[in-house]
Parts: C-alpha cells; sequence; structure tokens
C-alpha cells in the first residue's frame, strides 16, 4: 500500500488512528502490528510469510545469541542467522542479477528465476541484521516478546522505503511512549509535508521524466533536463516518504531517526553522503566499514574498504550493474576528496563548492536512474554533447517548452531543498519578545505574525490536503522511486 | 509551548483527523456513479472479492482504482488540481491540455509521417478500388493548435511537412486547402471541432472545388437552432479547467429538414440532426447521430443527380448536412468503425460518383486507429 494513495490515506489511516487512540495502552502495539501486516499484506500478500519468517529467524536468533554469552557457540549463531537472512535476501533480490553475471561471463544459459522483488525486503532485512549484531555486540538487550520484536521490524511507517530504524533507537519507545495533542501535531504536520513534496514535486518530475525520455534526436538540453528532473524527483521522492514515515511515527509516539538533511546544499560529495539517505549511511559504516577496519589501516586496505562499502552501498539500491558502478563512482570520489580534492575544494568559492556537488551528484543520478549500462552511456554522451548524430529541431522545441512549463516547479523545488523556509518559519515560531532587542512596536507586530502564523497552520495542512487528493484523484501517482530497493 | 500554539496543535489534530474521516464516511454511504460526464467515461465499480483476486492482489489494484473513481465531490478536486497546476505552478499544460485565449487545447506534437503516408497511400487505393471513373478530392482540417500553437509557444505538428505528405502520395487527387479559411473563432471553446454556423464559407469552398456554383451554400438562409446553450466539450471535460461552456447551434432550412438519412447500422431513417443527443455524453452527437460507421443522405430537393462519397471523421458530421445541398445522394464512410470493402458493399455508390477524403489532422496523425488495411 502506497502512503500516497486513497486507500491510505482515507481507509487505512483513520481506521488504524482510531483503533489505536481508542485502544488502552496494553494493546497499542497489537493495533500497530496488525495493521502493519495488513498494510504490507495489502501491497504483498504472497510475501507476508517470507517477511514472518525472517521476524521468526531475528527474533530467535536474538534470544540465542544473548543466552549463549560467554559460549563458543555465540558467533556461529550469529554467523548463522545473518547467512540465513542475507541468502533470503539474495534469493529474492539478486539471484537473477547473479545468474546474469554467471550468464555474460562463462557464456551460460543458465534459465532466470524471476522472482517478484518483495517490497522493502532491504530495509526490513537490514533492520533485523543490525538488531542481531547489536545483541551480539551487548549494544542492545535481546527482544523476548515476539509481538514486540514483530512489531518493531513491520512497523508501517518505515516498514518498506525506511528510515532503517535500528532496535536500539525505538526499543524503550516500544514499551512506553507518551502520545500528546503536540506529539500528535507534529506528527501530522511531517506527514503532510512529506506529502506534498512526493505528490506535488516529485510525481510532476517523474512525468517530466517520462514524457521526455521518449523523445527521439534529443540534444545536450534534453539530457540535462532528464538528469536535472530526476536529481530533483529522487530527493523529493525518498526524502518526502522518509518525512512521511518519520511523521507517521511520530503520531504513534516513536522517535525515528533523520534520514535526510538538505543534501543538495552540499559543498562536497563526502558532506552529501553525511547528509543524503543518512540512516543507511550510518549502517554501512557500522556494520561493515568498521569491521573491516574503516581507516585505521594502511593506504590500500582503506581504499579497498571504502571501494567495498560503496559498491554493497551500490548494490543494495538495486540488483543491476549500474548501481554498482554508481556506488564505486561514489567511492572513487570520496577517495579523492579524502586525499587532496577537499582541500582544493575549500579554497574555491563557495559557489563553485556547490556546483562541484551538483553536477557530480546530477551524473550520479544520470548513472542510476537507466538500469541497461548502453543508456547510461547513451545519457552521459548525451550530456556532454558527445552523442554525435543529428538532433532534432523539433525535439529541441519541445525540450524548451517543458523547460518553461516546469520552471516554477524547478524554482519551488530549488528552494524547497534548502533549509531556507524552515529557518524563516522557525525564526518566527519561536521568537520570544523577551529575548528580542527589538523596539517594543517591532516586538508586537512578530509576535502577531507569529500568532498568525500557528493559526494558519492548520488550514494550511488542510489546504496541502486537498489539493494533494485532487492530484491522486487525476491518477497520476507514481510508486515510490526507493521501493525497487 | 505557549497557549497559541496548544491550542492550533489541537486543531490540527482534530481537524486531520476529521478531515480523513469525512472522506471516508462520504466514500462509504454515497451512492457510486456509473459515468463520469464530464470525462465521458464510466466509472471503476467496486471489485468481487475473492480469494483468487486477493492473493494475486488483483482485488487491491482493483480497489484503489474504484476508490479513485469513487471519492465523493471528484469532479471539484479535478478543477482544484487544473487550475493549481496551472495558476500556482504555472505548467504550461495540465495532462496534456492548456488554456489560451479562453479556449481548451489538446498539446499534440507526436507526429508520425508513417501513419499520415499510410492512411494517404490506403486513401488512394480506395478510391482507384471503387471509383475509377469518379473525381477524387481530399481535405485536411487543421486542429486547434494550428492556430495558437506557435503564437504562445506551444510545440504542434509540422503541417507543412503533413500536407506534403499527402501530396505526395494522394497524386491522383485534388486537394481542397481549407487552412486559410479557418481560424480560432471557429472552433468551440471546450471541444476540439469546429462551428457549424462558421464553416458555411468552408462548406462552399468544398463545393464549388468538387464543381458546384460558388455562393451556392453560403447563400441560402439557414435557422440557427440552440440544441444545448451550455456545452462542455470533450477538452473542457478532459481538462477540467474552469473555462466558459460553449453554446452548440445547428443549421437547418427547409432542404436540409426535407433530407433523409439512412443508418445502415440501425437499417432505418433518421433525422439529420439528433435533437436528443443535446442532453446525452457528447452534445456534439447532434450532427448527423454522432459516431455512426455508415449514412446515406438523400436530398429530395437536389438540382442535380450527382453523388457524393466522404469519408470523414466527427468533423464531416456537422459539415456533410451543408454539402448534401448540392447533391442528390451523399454517402459517408467512417472508416474508423466500417471497413471500405464492407462499406462499397452496403451503400452501392456509383462508380462516377464524386469522392471526398475529409480529415483532421489529429485523425490522420492516428490513422491506426482507422480500418485501412
Amino acid at each position: 500500500m502506497l502512503f500516497s494513495s486513497i486507500t491510505f490515506l482515507y481507509y487505512f489511516l483513520p481506521l488504524t488512528l482510531l483503533a489505536y487512540f481508542v485502544m488502552p495502552r496494553k494493546g497499542k502495539n497489537a493495533v500497530l502490528l496488525t495493521a502493519s501486516f495488513l498494510f504490507y499484506f495489502w501491497g504483498e500478500p504472497k510475501y507476508c510469510f517470507l517477511m514472518a519468517g525472517a521476524i521468526l529467524t531475528g527474533y530467535c536468533s536474538g534470544i540465542l545469541i544473548e543466552r549463549l554469552k560467554g559460549s563458543r557457540y555465540r558467533k556461529p549463531v550469529l554467523a548463522l542467522s545473518l547467512c540465513i537472512l542475507l541468502l533470503l535476501l539474495g534469493i529474492f533480490k539478486y539471484l537473477d542479477f547473479f545468474i546474469q553475471c554467471i550468464n555474460s561471463a562463462f557464456g551460460s544459459k543458465i534459465a532466470l528465476v524471476k522472482l517478484a522483488l518483495p517490497i522493502g525486503i532491504s530495509f526490513y532485512m537490514f533492520q533485523i541484521v543490525s538488531y542481531c549484531i547489536d545483541v551480539y555486540r551487548d549494544e542492545v538487550k535481546a527482544e523476548y516478546n515476539i509481538l514486540d520484536f514483530a512489531m518493531y521490524v513491520s512497523l508501517f511507517p518505515q516498514l518498506i522505503a525506511g528510515p532503517i530504524v535500528r532496535y536500539e533507537t525505538v526499543s524503550a519507545e516500544i514499551k512506553h511512549r507518551t502520545h500528546s495533542f503536540d506529539k500528535v501535531s507534529a506528527g501530522i504536520g511531517r506527514f503532510v509535508i512529506g506529502l506534498c513534496k512526493k505528490v506535488l514535486i516529485a510525481d510532476s518530475f517523474g512525468l517530466l521524466v517520462s514524457q521526455l525520455e521518449v523523445l527521439e534526436g534529443m540534444g545536450t538540453l534534453g539530457y540535462w533536463l532528464i538528469a536535472c528532473a530526476y536529481t530533483m524527483q529522487i530527493y523529493f521522492d525518498f526524502s518526502g516518504y522518509s518525512d512521511m514515515a518519520i511523521g507517521l511515527g511520530g503520531i504513534f509516539g516513536f522517535t525515528f531517526p533523520e534520514n535526510f538533511n538538505y543534501p543538495y546544499i552540499s559543498r562536497s560529495i563526502t558532506e552529501f553522503w553525511r547528509r543524503w539517505h543518512m540512516t543507511l549511511g550510518g549502517w554501512f559504516r557500522d556494520y561493515v566499514y568498521i569491521p573491516l577496519g574503516g581507516n585505521r589501516v594502511s593506504l590500500f586496505k582503506w581504499f579497498r574498504n571504502v571501494l567495498i562499502v560503496w559498491a554493497l552501498s551500490g548494490l543494495w539500491h538495486g540488483a543491476a550493474m549500474n548501481f554498482v558502478i554508481w556506488g564505486v563512482y561514489y567511492g572513487i570520489i570520496l577517495i579523492l576528496e579524502k586525499l587532496f580534492l577537499s582541500k582544493l575544494l575549500k579554497r574555491l568559492p563557495v559557489v563553485l563548492q556547490s556546483i562541484y556537488t551538483m553536477l557530480l551528484v546530477i551524473i550520479g543520478f544520470a548513472v542510476f536512474r537507466t538500469e541497461d549500462l548502453s543508456q547510461v552511456l547513451m545519457q552521459l554522451k548525451g550530456m556532454f554533447g558527445m552523442l554525435g548524430g543529428e538532433t532534432s529541431v523539433q525535439t529541441g522545441r519541445i525540450c524548451l517548452y517543458y523547460l518553461k512549463s516546469y520552471a516554477v516547479l524547478f524554482v519551488i523545488s530549488i528552494i524547497g531543498a534548502t533549509p531556507l523556509i524552515k529557518m524563516l518559519f522557525s525564526k518566527i515560531l519561536q521568537f520570544q519578545p523577551e529575548d528580542s532587542k527589538l523596539p517594543e512596536g517591532s516586538k508586537k507586530i512578530c509576535m502577531a505574525a507569529k500568532t498568525v502564523l500557528i493559526y494558519l497552520k492548520p488550514v494550511f495542512y488542510i489546504l496541502c490536503m486537498v489539493v494533494v487528493t485532487a492530484y491522486l484523484l487525476n491518477g497520476s501517482f507514481n510508486a515510490f522511486l526507493y521501493f525497487r530497493f | 509551548m505557549d497557549r497559541h500554539q496548544r491550542n492550533a496543535n489541537r486543531i490540527i489534530v482534530i481537524s486531520f483527523i476529521a478531515f480523513l474521516c469525512i472522506f471516508m464516511v462520504g466514500g462509504i454511504l454515497l451512492e457510486d456513479k456509473d459515468t463520469s460526464a464530464s470525462e465521458r467515461r464510466k466509472l471503476t465499480q467496486a471489485p468481487l472479492l475473492s480469494g483468487a483476486t486477493v492473493i494475486s492482489g488483483k482485488y487491491m489494484g482493483s480497489m484503489e482504482d474504484y476508490l479513485l473513481d469513487q471519492f465523493p465531490g471528484r469532479d471539484v478536486f479535478r478543477v482544484i488540481m487544473a487550475e493549481f497546476d496551472r495558476n500556482v505552478l504555472h505548467k504550461w499544460d495540465t495532462n496534456d491540455y492548456y488554456m489560451a485565449d479562453g479556449a481548451v487545447f489538446k498539446l499534440d506534437y507526436s507526429m508520425s509521417e508513417k501513419n499520415i503516408q499510410h492512411a494517404a497511400e490506403k486513401f488512394s487505393d480506395i478510391f482507384d478500388k471503387y471509383f475509377a471513373e469518379g473525381n477524387c478530392y481530399y481535405s485536411i482540417i487543421p486542429d486547434k493548435n494550428y492556430f495558437v500553437g506557435e503564437k504562445y509557444g506551444y510545440p504542434g505538428y509540422d503541417y507543412d511537412r503533413l500536407l506534403d505528405i499527402m501530396g505526395q502520395y494522394m497524386k491522383d487527387s485534388q486537394y481542397i486547402d481549407i487552412f486559410d479559411m479557418l481560424d480560432i473563432d471557429d472552433y468551440y471553446l471546450t471541444d476540439l471541432h469546429w462551428m457549424q454556423t462558421e464553416i458555411v464559407d468552408v462548406a462552399d469552398r468544398l463545393a464549388f472545388a468538387m464543381g458546384a456554383a460558388l455562393g451556392s451554400i453560403s447563400e441560402k438562409e439557414y435557422e440557427n437552432v440552440v440544441a444545448s446553450s451550455d456545452f462542455m466539450g470533450g477538452y473542457g471535460g478532459a481538462s477540467a479547467f474552469n473555462s466558459r461552456n460553449d453554446e452548440l447551434v445547428y443549421l437547418t432550412n427547409d432542404i436540409i429538414s426535407d433530407m433523409k438519412v439512412y443508418d445502415y447500422e440501425k437499417n432505418a431513417y433518421v433525422s439529420v440532426y439528433a435533437d436528443e443527443k443535446a442532453e446525452g455524453i457528447d452534445p456534439y452527437d447532434v450532427y448527423l447521430w454522432g459516431a455512426r460507421a455508415l449514412l446515406s443522405i438523400e436530398n429530395p430537393n437536389a438540382i442535380n443527380d450527382k453523388e457524393l462519397v466522404v469519408f470523414r471523421d466527427s468533423f464531416g458530421s456537422s459539415m456533410v448536412p451543408l454539402l448534401a445541398q448540392q447533391y442528390e445522394r451523399v454517402i459517408l464512410v467512417d472508416l474508423r468503425y466500417v471497413t471500405a470493402d464492407y462499406a462499397m458493399t452496403l451503400a452501392q455508390p456509383k462508380p462516377d460518383s464524386d469522392v471526398l477524403f475529409m480529415y483532421s489532422t489529429l485523425l490522420l496523425n492516428n490513422s491506426s486507429s482507422m480500418k485501412l488495411n
């Protein structure tokens, strides 16, 4: 089930909210567990059993690992549980990719299995893996209540596209969490903003990309337009989803970790990856990079560690070679920045640092977008005018038309990708006359503006819901891009 | 947190949940609709629940379609979406529709030279096969984009190229150019079609080119009959723009009133204009009953025994009643619904009939929708 669907917004969500808040405290987790399985069942009926199996594996492993403390069997149990979980992930997500690699390497003709990718498998498997490792490292206590553990893994707000919530982050809230109008209100606000980002911005850019990519004889402008539109689409799609997940979590009393921190304002790729998909970056850092030795090893081994982590990170995004290339691309840039580029960049004006970062990000997403490697090459050649052949005048006109048609949306999205609006509103909403040195008259105006803004929020949210619903009814919404991961 | 913030938070929670619940309850309680008048389509009905459809996931997909179609106040939301897209996001088109000078247009820039060539070749074949002794003419009706697209920066067809292709593959036919006689005011604001009241001079040009005296149609007197004073055309409904509706008027006189129209699908005679269609899904269907495969108009007041065969699309429905005044019999063939072979077998035209292929650029570009093979 999509968050941006009528089924979810107008049936699943109100019914779940009513059931949850009517239920006494003891039954709230049961309501969430039931709702979460129903949510998953609605989109992936057959794969509910797979998720249940993964939950059972994680639950038993956690208890066994904890009980075997001091025993020599502890490590093998952890290894076995990780093998089971990663094998399931491998079979359902990567089997065909591996077969294709073998076929192309050895000229064999092994038939593809063509299993449908279970939605959210990468996210919930990573959560269970991190839980098992954390129990092994004695960083968290094993969960003995299977309903609570199942609820943690299957919790619908973050089940299918993150953020990747580690058990230690929410373990206390699973047992005891508080609810208040203020928390629920904040959650609603975050959810509605995320919904707008997804439906009004990301889906509009998605439409632009699909309209442009079918054009023939495209010139440089067209290729850049596609690349820029996709760069905006993927950010507003994924960060919108994360906002919705964090907002829904807040409504139900959970504090989920932030996943994005305005990545497009970064001044280097190193900074970009500190701001983009932060929970995934943290996961790979803690469970792959540091166990490999991190940067406290020889230079060669450090190169190796970085490239392994980024190749795996790319592969996590999808079972195709372009994702691996995309990951390694970032690995190489990060190595170069660490070695010398960062020092050079710091000497440049801020604008040039931002242009450098966004240029590499846009090129990165051009690789990311197309799974067919020949298409990737064509896209990159097209962006740099190296495609050759004739470009169509008519296609040029069409591209120019779409550039003009989407100009306002580009401006809105560029502003939206910066913290400007958030800072402005925070400044007004946090205004305290006693802390201000403004003259009395100005203080009164600021206080009046603050009060008006406070009471405009509910109106704004309802208006957002009306507009979002209008767009949803238009039927042009897309599935979330990160669903395929 | 101050008192105002706490109050506002309460309002946010209550209003948000109330908003969701109102539409949930509305969706459950309101009766399902069968059709959408503005979109001119059937609406999805509730899917049947079964174990197999649930396990396969089909039930969930159908349920989402159903809930989208039957959402309370759906038409109002469609207008909100279109106007938000246009006035807030300032997108130049919404779902490929745009507004200019108060009229609604459909953005269409994908011209298929292959389709146009295919249509022209097949039209030539039809003429050669059935009308060896007759005269062949063709005329092309520009779509609305032709008049405003370039002016407002909207991409459109390469009309010169389209005419070149038609000329190249219909060498044995005489082209009757009507582009210069039309302007955007000759078309409905909310529909793709031209207005019958504005094309009398075009009918005259066509008839003159095919051998009638100049002025023979435009100099006749007509009575304007308002079929619908609040006509929402196809573009208006599909775009959901907040546009001004049209007046749908047809022209009649004693000659047209006396005409008998034989409908080969119904095997019955019908009137030239179908007044009851004015209240239907597409009021433009008042002209010759809308989408009909094969019609034959008999004119008892004809001043000659000439016969005309018109291969046409929906634009022809409003044009042919005017042209028919100059002929004893006019056969109308819509190749989207019948093959030329079958139509000729049924209608039995004279081999020396005048033949007119009259198509809009839109249909020529989508000639795959015609039964031409």
